[in-house]
Formats: structure tokens, sequence, C-alpha cells
């Protein structure tokens, strides 16, 4: 049964690499495939460890039917399918929009005070210099509203704002980068040592 | 003239040069040096510190895609917990993040003699995003709906009897691949709590992190599959991802050529008469 999940993920593995080839039928089952296996486990997954024992467990066994009524809110969004009650489909998502607007301010503040906190210290080290001056020529970057031909000590600091957000760019495309080379590293990995063996 | 016909070279050299590049160390290790660097070190001390016997919480939120820097990743770290005897709770914000912690779970509890239920408990992936991780804060069993992954009652695994909420265990491990993942239990559970929060993520995700290091939010990140190798190096155990540096950096050798050679094109190729 191993053998048979290693020569699958083999064959699926090599159907989406010939894809850098062109366009072909068998990239696109693979694709179709992997959506469908995704979706289909998601569904599973989500009855048997939410639906069914929240259903068994809290409404019939424990007798908590007030869970009925989010759980009619829940079933509410099918109705998208019939034109005629299709406005019934907004309301868990009105319900669920102003719940998640809430929780956000409840909650993002602290963590956004402390970020803005952490960034007060003192200069008595490069990095820490660096990061000062990084901090407040970015923000300067995006003052606007002040006229920088008027004032060149805003333009100048801005190109300092604009350097450093290219240096960041530039550590986040090396980082993708990477990111995608350990992926191909990984499938090479997969192929080589698991699938046909030629390396240990 | 070369460098006019380095501008049209065919993409297929470029990728084949490429899986060379990634292969030959495969074959021929090259044994290049790795570092321990202070970030890498700073999540092992942190995982050492927890008293044995401690329960923690290890949140599995990546997916498939990500397995080839996640799963080495996850692997060292609950190889550390299980070595230092700590109690661990699986979990996953995604459903496929909770078949790969299974697996993983499951492995290194045959290898190291570790009983289900006592030594680790796995509550899978449990719907709702958020309000999950809030709902744990007060009752963490409800929150789980009062059953493991593969749908037993809590209530009969001896590990859970001391873990009703999530302030029970002693620090969450995150090993994320992007959202949901740290910053959804910085926000709900460890900020407001005041927990430590440490784990690892993959190499793309660690530039947008560093902040959040350099807060202290995040107490320690493991960062990508580097960051891996040295960890299994900390715990002398190791694995794929220290076989993989060689080959992570004769690909990066390559590309730092590609970026070198292709910015020298740029400039001394023959200029249009438009300048362009």
């Amino acid at each position: 049964m191993e053998t048979l999940g290693i020569w699958a993920a083999a064959l699926v593995t090599l159907a989406v690499f010939s894809f850098l080839y062109r366009e072909n039928p068998f990239y696109r089952w693979a694709e179709y495939t992997m959506v469908a296996l995704a979706a289909a486990n998601g569904a599973v997954v989500t009855y048997h460890n939410y639906v069914k024992p929240t259903l068994m467990t809290d409404i019939v066994q424990k007798g908590s039917y007030s869970l009925i009524i989010p759980a009619l809110l829940g079933l509410l969004i099918y109705t998208r399918y019939f034109r005629s009650m299709l406005w019934l489909s907004r309301i868990p998502i009105a319900y669920w929009v102003g719940y998640g607007a809430g929780y956000i301010l409840a909650y993002y503040p602290a963590t956004l005070l402390k970020q803005i906190t952490s960034s007060f210290f003192q200069l008595n080290s490069i990095n820490n210099v660096l990061l000062f001056v990084g901090v407040v020529a970015t923000f300067v970057y995006f003052i606007f509203t002040w006229n920088r031909e008027r004032y060149p000590i805003l333009g100048y600091t801005a190109s300092v704002g604009r350097w450093t957000m290219m240096i960041a760019f530039g550590t986040a495309f090396g980082s993708t980068v990477a990111f995608r080379f350990n992926l191909l590293l990984g499938r090479l990995q997969f192929l080589l040592q698991e699938w046909l063996r030629v390396v240990k | 003239m070369f460098w006019d016909k380095m501008q049209k070279i065919n993409k297929y050299y470029i990728y084949a040069l490429l899986v060379i590049a990634l292969v030959i160390p495969m074959f021929v290790p090259l044994g290049l040096p790795i570092s321990i660097t202070a970030d890498t070190r700073k999540v092992y001390d942190l995982m050492e510190k927890i008293p044995p016997g401690s329960p923690i919480l290890m949140s599995f939120d990546y997916t498939a895609n990500a397995v080839a820097e996640m799963d080495p990743m996850a692997t060292a770290l609950l190889k550390q917990a299980f070595k230092r005897g700590l109690k661990v709770v699986l979990f996953s914000q995604g459903d496929q993040g909770a078949v790969l912690a299974q697996k993983i779970g499951d492995d290194l509890a045959g290898k190291m003699k570790k009983n289900y239920g006592t030594d680790y408990v796995h509550l899978g992936y449990k719907p709702g995003g958020t309000v999950v991780l809030r709902r744990m804060v007060e009752d963490l069993w409800d929150a789980a709906a009062n059953v493991d992954m593969n749908g037993k009652p809590l209530s009969s695994f001896p590990l859970m009897q001391n873990i009703k909420k999530i302030t029970d265990v002693k620090a969450i491990v995150v090993i994320s691949n992007g959202s949901p993942g740290f910053v959804e239990w910085l926000n709900y559970v460890t900020g407001p709590q005041k927990m430590p929060l440490f784990g690892g993520t993959v190499s793309v995700m660690v530039p947008g992190y560093m902040p959040y290091v350099q807060s202290g939010q995040f107490a320690g990140l493991l960062q990508g599959s580097r960051g891996t190798a040295e960890y299994e190096l900390l715990i002398k155990e190791p694995g794929k991802a220290v076989s993989a540096q060689d080959s992570q950096s004769l690909s990066h050798l390559y590309l730092v050529t590609l970026l070198v050679l292709g910015n020298l094109g740029y400039f001394l190729r023959k200029k249009p008469a438009d300048g362009r």
C-alpha cells in the first residue's frame, strides 16, 4: 500500500512538472484532482471533527438546544442557491462580518501597540540606530501633505525611507526564492530517495 | 554580442542547471559548515527550560505544499519535546495540518515509545478559526467539541484531565507557513494571556515575522530549512534539513551568479538606438 502511495505521489509530481514544458492534460488532471481532494478532505474532516460531535454530544446528549439557532443561521447561507430566498444568505454573512470586525477591534490594537512601544529603544548599537533611522524614514516617505520641494529635508528623509523599503523588499524576494527552491528540493529528494531510491 | 546572446538564452537551460545544482550535493555531499544562530538557540533554550512532565500545545498550522520545509522542522521540535519528557497536545488550525500532525506524531511516538493518551493527544482540526482559539482560553474541551482527532472523548485520556483550558499548558509551539498561524495565536491567546509563543516558519514568512520577534511577541522563531538544520544539530539528531543544506547553498550560489550575470548583461549589452 505504501509503495502504491509513493508511485501515485511520484506520477502526480511528474504530471505537475510537465507544466514547465507547456500546459497539457496531465498537468490539468493533477491540478483538478488536487482541488477536489482538498475540498473533499476539508468537508469530511469538518463533519467528523466538529459537526457530528457537536450535534450528537452537545445537542442530542446534553440537550443544549440553543445551539440549534446558530446552526440554522449558518444553514441560511445555502439559500443563495434559490433566487427568491437569496437575501436570507446575507444574514449569516452580516453576522460574521460584524462579529469579525468587533473581534479585530478588540484584539488587534494590543498587538500593534506592543509593536510601536518596542520601537522605542536606546540608540546604543548600530542595529538600533539603523532600525530607528529605517522606521522614521519609512514613516516620512508616506507623509504626502507637506510639499517636499518647500521642505527638502523631507525629500531626503523620504528617499532614505524608499531605500529602506527597497532593502526590505529585496530580503522578502530572497526569502521567497529560497522557499521556492526548497519546495523543488523537497520534490527532488522525494523522487530520488523514496521513489527511485538512487540516493540514501 | 556575447551579452546579447545571453539575454536570449533558452529558459530550459536555466531550469536544467538549477536541477543539477540541487541534485549534485545529494550524490556528492559538500559538507559545508552550519553555524548555529542566536535565533535558533533561543528556540532550543525555550524548549529546554520547560520542566519535564509539563504539557505544551503544538499547533501544526501548515499546509501540504510546505512539507519540504515544515515536516523536518515539526519533527525536530516534537522530537526534542518527547526527549525531554514533555506532554504534548497536538492541534491544527487547518485540516491539512491535522493530517500531517497525526503522521509525524504517530511515527515519532512509535519510535520513541510514547503512548497516546498519556504522553500526547491529537485534538485535530477544529473549524471556526479564531473563535476556536478564543474558546480555548475559557474551555479547551468545549473548543475541541470534547473529542480528539479520531472522535474519541477527551475524558478518556489521562493527559487531558489536567488540561481544561489553554493556560494549563506551559507554552504554545507553532509550526506555520502563513495564515492562520502565529498571528492568530498571538492576538487571541498568547498576547492577552501572556503565554510564551515560539516555533518556526518557512523562509518566505521570516521577514514579515521579524518585527514580532524583535518586539518579543514571538519568544523565538526557527527560520526555514536553515533554522531547522541548526536545530537538528542542537538536538544532536541530524536529519533531512541538515542533508538539504548543501543543495540549498549551491542553488543560492547559482541564483546569485544569475543575478550578477543578468545585471552585467543589462549594463554591457549593445544598447538600441533609442537608448532603452
